[in-house]
């Protein structure tokens, strides 16, 4: 090269240089602005968080100046993503976000319209992992493992490490491939008021009754012992009109989801397996390989075994004996502030996304410390439950990426995704909204100072038990077609009186009707085959589930002190 | 005993239960709804069309509609759906998709990036418009009034600084009453379908809601959107289709 054209190269890269810095020392002032006053406690060091925040800037250059449209359900976790994280995101990247919050039913209700109609409504949704058997299924969902690898490898952060989430099996389908990424988890546990527990006269009168200490309960036995002890003999604490049990029994969505979520999971319905029972799962539904073949107990199914019509038999008893009689006309938002209000001695299961509500100063279940009277600990199994199988319900919003976006969008949505989960701010949003993704997060040393202000919450998910409260799994082909089986059935036994047999035959053979449907339908991979009926007693016969009605559906109560409850998991 | 009984019952249905007539009621909205035209009037003509029953319009008030689609066979209307209402009706849709967004004068400097930054204003919304418990649920403060030509003409005089509102509602009052506007922020996207009484016969609802899933696929319901589109002049509106 001579001189001449050295020279001229050399001014070149002096003027792109001159053009390019203010941009990135811009970029960097910003980042380095978001990562100082907001984006702490991190589990990463300030330089790694600066690090991360400048790959950003940097693969969303293609990007700068869209528009990308993203939607949610409406908990804490996500108004912070929404109000604050976006915002961060804007000025970091340029990319503009519209993150609308709605209910989860109208999430679902959007994504089904995209799936269905073709109509590109969001460039990706948090989704619930519930729907991971309709999206694997669909051909219509991007497999994440397949884009990080391929179309999107220039978009993907390198320090997501996927192996941090905790929820990342949820998200699989049978073919292993990540078809969604989780943005924030919470879980359906066990409450009680620890300070009732702890009372020695309560205590004693319990243990006189009913043979055994008053505890966390092992058991749906215990429970309903305990519920029992609360309503029927304590009756009142402090003056006050007490229940030993509180649930929901409005003919809503949400009374579906109280059942497709926990209620036949915990009473042992399913298989041993996990994430979900193989080959029946929680909801009833029996694959084979991977298509699903049926619910009812005559097409293999286990939708009204007799461990679902136990399932039933007890929440229906339990809601009219033990809990407030004005519970039977509630929905899951009017239900969900009962226990806040002092008067609930326990309630089987219950939602962690809602530990903050819970432990707001003032409250009657809150101490003068900030410390609450309450804790959440493992959920009580039923009589059909064995070793093996999932415990309960656990949510794990997902980001889901559908393919009819064009990949452009795709690409810059993805950015978002990843930088809402990102190390950089992921210990700060489970903070804020109390619903963890990541090991790293819940192993720090700030969620240990936090712990004692958080019920049970970090101590559950640092516990193996985290891992048997699960999501609905790839079993259910079509969420959005088959979930209002739970809502239009269920209620039946608490508003018409109809048996909780009858109505567990209805839901078995809503289910079947529309997988036949399905059957019928367009052919996808893992779709459905549906066996033929045959005599229930050739299906209860067999090992596993549909399992036989047991002699004694009431084993004797047991019951430990919160500490081992976490421990009998590991 | 039994054969009485049974006709005791037969003769209590109402007549209409056996009619495949259509009651579609509808609350003026312009300009989805103006008079015997609009886009909703469009799409509705055009998913009713060659359907083997007749279709009767009438006007009347939504909660009036509510009201009478929760007691009589065969009516409709289009009304957001909800959880709440969800276990009330049969449902075809949607037949609508509508945006929501926050409006500012055109020559005014106010940015807003997220919604949160919006409440540091007052912000205006129509009386009976969802968006009202939408923003207060997040902690908004609103002011209402009775209707979004009214809010417009708000806007125009500087009162306010932020009117929340359909962005085609908003196109249409803006250029009705000689108003620049700015669109600040989407806040929500709404799919409106059309409710029907619970007891409406599941042929009906299926048959519907096939050929409205036909519409969407062969581009139908995007020629009646981009005929709107053209007319006021928002190129923004319906990214989606």
């Amino acid at each position: 090269m001579t001189t001449h054209k050295k020279i001229w190269l050399y001014c070149l890269i002096l003027f792109l240089l001159i053009q390019i810095s203010p941009d990135i020392a811009k970029s960097n002032n910003v980042a380095e602005k978001w990562v100082n006053q907001e984006f702490k406690p991190s589990t990463l060091t300030k330089k790694e968080q600066l690090k991360e925040m400048r790959w950003f800037a940097k693969a969303a250059k293609p990007y700068r100046g869209m528009t990308i449209r993203v939607i949610s359900e409406r908990i804490n976790t996500h108004w912070y993503e929404a109000s604050v994280l976006a915002k961060a995101f804007r000025e970091i990247t340029g990319i503009n976000i519209v993150h609308e919050i709605t209910g989860e039913d109208d999430v679902i209700k959007k994504i089904d319209a995209h799936l269905k109609k073709g109509i590109n409504l969001y460039d990706m949704y948090i989704n619930d992992s519930d729907l991971i058997g309709t999206h694997f299924r669909s051909g219509k969902v991007v497999a994440l493992s397949d884009f990080m690898k391929r179309k999107g490898r220039d978009v993907t952060l390198p320090t997501l490490d996927l192996k941090d989430f905790m929820g990342l099996e949820f998200t699989k389908g049978p073919d292993k491939k990540i078809y969604q990424l989780p943005d924030q988890q919470f879980v359906n546990l066990y409450w009680y008021r620890a300070d009732w527990f702890a009372r020695p006269d309560l205590k004693k009168r319990f243990k006189n009754i009913y043979g055994y200490e008053l505890n966390v309960p092992v058991n749906w036995s215990a429970y309903e012992d305990i519920a029992e002890f609360f309503t029927d003999y304590v009756k009142r604490i402090d003056g006050v009109k007490i229940y030993g049990h509180m649930d929901y029994g409005k003919r809503d969505p949400s009374i579906g989801w109280r059942f497709s979520d926990a209620w036949l999971s915990m009473a042992g319905v399913g298989d041993k397996g996990l994430p979900n029972g193989l080959p029946v799962d929680e909801w009833g539904i029996r694959v084979e390989k991977c298509s699903p073949v049926g619910a009812s107990v005559s097409r293999g199914g286990a939708a009204n075994s007799p461990a679902a019509i136990y399932a039933l038999t007890k929440y229906d008893k339990w809601l009219k004996r033990y809990a407030p009689p004005e519970a039977r006309k509630m929905n899951f938002s009017q239900a969900g502030s009962v226990p806040a209000k002092g008067y609930i001695a326990q309630q089987i299961f219950w939602y962690s996304a809602f530990t903050a509500d819970m432990i707001t100063p003032g409250l009657p279940v809150v101490n003068k410390d900030g410390t609450p009277k309450w804790r959440m600990a493992p959920s009580p199994h039923g009589a059909y439950w064995e070793k093996g199988m999932k415990m309960g319900y656990q949510d794990a919003g997902s980001w889901t990426m559908l393919r009819s976006v064009p990949l452009k969008r795709r690409k810059a949505a993805w950015l978002y995704a990843q930088f809402v989960v990102s190390k950089t701010v992921s210990l700060r949003k489970t903070i804020v909204g109390l619903t963890p993704i990541r090991i790293s997060d819940i192993n720090s040393k700030y969620m240990t100072k936090l712990a004692p202000k958080l019920g049970g919450l970090v101590e559950f998910y640092r516990s193996k038990a985290r891992l048997l409260w699960t999501p609905t799994g790839t079993n259910v082909p079509d969420y959005p077609l088959l979930s209002p089986a739970w809502w239009k059935t269920v209620p039946k036994v608490v508003e018409e009186g109809l048996s909780p047999k009858e109505a567990m035959d209805e839901l078995a053979n809503y289910l079947d009707d529309k997988l036949y449907k399905l059957y019928r339908g367009k052919k996808s991979k893992c779709g459905v085959k549906l066996n033929k009926k045959r005599k229930p007693s050739y299906w209860l016969n067999k090992k596993g589930a549909p399992k036989q009605k047991l002699a004694n559906e009431k084993p004797k109560g047991i019951t430990v002190n919160y500490k081992k409850s976490l421990e009998i998991y590991d | 005993m039994k054969k009485i009984i049974i006709l005791l019952l037969l003769l209590y249905i109402p007549a209409n239960i056996f009619a495949k007539d259509i009651t579609l009621m509808l609350s003026e909205f312009p300009p989805y709804i103006e008079g015997n035209k609009g886009l909703a009037i469009d799409i509705l003509n055009e998913i009713f069309k060659g359907a083997d029953y007749t279709v009767k319009t009438e006007k009347v008030p939504l909660s009036r509609a509510i009201y009478r689609i929760k007691r009589n066979i065969n009516t409709c209307a289009p009304i957001q759906r909800s959880q709440e209402r969800e276990t009330l009706f049969k449902w075809v849709g949607p037949i609508l998709i509508t945006q929501t967004a926050l409006f500012s004068r055109s020559d005014d400097p106010i940015k807003i990036d997220v919604l949160k930054d919006a409440f540091n204003y007052k912000i205006m919304v129509a009386r009976g418009s969802a968006d009202a418990d939408y923003l207060k649920g997040f902690g908004a403060k609103i002011e209402i009034a009775n209707n979004d030509d009214y809010n417009s003409k708000k806007l125009k005089r500087k009162r306010l600084r932020l009117w929340a509102a359909d962005i085609i509602i908003a196109s249409y009052y803006a250029k009705k009453n000689d108003l620049k506007i700015k669109k600040q922020l989407s806040i929500s996207t709404t799919l409106v379908p059309l409710a029907f009484n619970i007891n409406t016969p599941d042929s009906i609802i299926n048959h519907l809601n096939e050929q409205l899933n036909k519409m969407y696929k062969d581009g139908t319901i995007k020629k009646f959107y981009d005929k709107y589109r053209k007319r006021l002049n928002i190129e923004e509106a319906f990214y989606f289709l």
